[in-house]
């Protein structure tokens, strides 16, 4: 790919392993979590005739409200992504994962979690089309501030979402542009960030929840640390730079 | 692209679908209750909503116009006041 041609380094074999164990551990506690939440929706859920009947259950398949669990669902996993990957943008700046995460890593998680959250955004809009209690029209999906859904909110989370687009794009066309573009367009995933936020907060149903509360602004402050140290970082290049431009002279 | 990364994205997207899948079923057990708060006290607790009375048990012989309580419409014999205010201007 081209990216890491223009990155100018090499696979780092030596940080595999470490990234293998962590890798591993987060796996663990994926299927830990799996197993136990299956688990609590088993016994919750009425004894299940077949296993069509037991998904039926389990996802509320023949539910009117079908299309709002799962719009929900991708809207809370399209933000979480969204994070991630906002903070390795942060991180690949600031090189703060350098030490123990190959750059090349960070960067590639970087623009995979940037797609996989567009498509889970993606989904999250186009699955309200089919809401049958509340469906929005293709319209009110495209168009900012048109909704009849909290039309502030929602706007807000479509220009997020076109912002995350045009960010992500330039991943495919870095060559053709130059890198302060790259890098000015870059920042509005700032913005975009910032947005999408706000949008599950004041749009989002579950935004009531104390953990989904706990979890947005969980969140914003992690991405808060990592931009004042990548502003500080930022700074003190500057400076340095300042002072060895000043020594030649 | 070497085999180790295409594994780690491929890892990431399963994961992602994984958690979205057990966020949906989430979702869809626990949206049926909803928390409701008592003013007075303060006390939280939750409100479990009706199921939907089922129309199956109706037959269609239940559904013959003999079975059927006709609604039957009573003329109110009472005489209907007229409230008209009197509206009075006390001049300037």
């Amino acid at each position: 790919m081209s990216t890491y041609e223009n990155l100018g380094e090499q696979e780092p074999q030596s940080q595999s392993s470490v990234l293998n164990d962590v890798l591993l551990v987060i796996t663990l506690l994926l299927v830990g979590i799996a197993i136990l939440a299956g688990g609590l929706l088993a016994v919750q859920t009425d004894s299940a005739s077949s296993p069509f009947q037991m998904l039926n259950n389990l996802f509320a398949l023949n539910n009117v409200h079908i299309w709002w669990y799962v719009s929900r669902a991708s809207g809370l996993m399209g933000y979480l992504l969204f994070w991630l990957s906002t903070l390795l943008g942060f991180a690949i700046s600031s090189k703060i994962f350098d030490s123990f995460l190959g750059r090349v890593f960070t960067y590639d998680f970087h623009e995979h979690l940037s797609l996989l959250s567009l498509g889970f955004i993606g989904l999250h809009a186009i699955v309200l089309l089919f809401e049958r209690v509340e469906p929005l029209s293709l319209t009110e999906i495209l168009i900012p501030f048109i909704s009849v859904y909290r039309p502030f909110w929602t706007g807000i989370g479509i220009i997020a979402f076109y912002l995350t687009i045009l960010v992500t794009v330039t991943f495919y066309i870095r060559s053709w542009i130059s890198m302060k573009a790259f890098r000015v367009i870059h920042y509005l995933s700032i913005a975009a960030y910032v947005g999408a936020l706000f949008h599950g907060l004041y749009a989002g149903t579950d935004a009531i929840l104390t953990w989904v509360q706990f979890m947005y602004w969980g969140t914003f402050l992690s991405v808060i640390f990592f931009c004042i140290y990548w502003l500080a970082v930022v700074w003190l290049r500057k400076s340095e730079a300042n002072q060895s431009m000043e020594r030649i002279s | 692209m070497n085999m180790y990364r295409k594994l780690l994205r491929i890892w990431i997207a399963f994961t992602s679908f994984i958690s979205f899948m057990i966020g949906w079923a989430f979702l869809a057990q626990t949206s049926e209750t909803e928390t409701v708060v008592n003013p007075n006290t303060g006390m939280t607790g939750t409100l479990v909503l009706p199921p939907i009375p089922s129309v199956d048990g109706i037959s269609s012989q239940n559904l013959e116009t003999d079975s059927v309580q006709m609604f039957t419409f009573n003329q109110s014999t009472q005489t209907q006041q007229m409230f008209a205010p009197s509206l009075r201007t006390g001049g300037s």
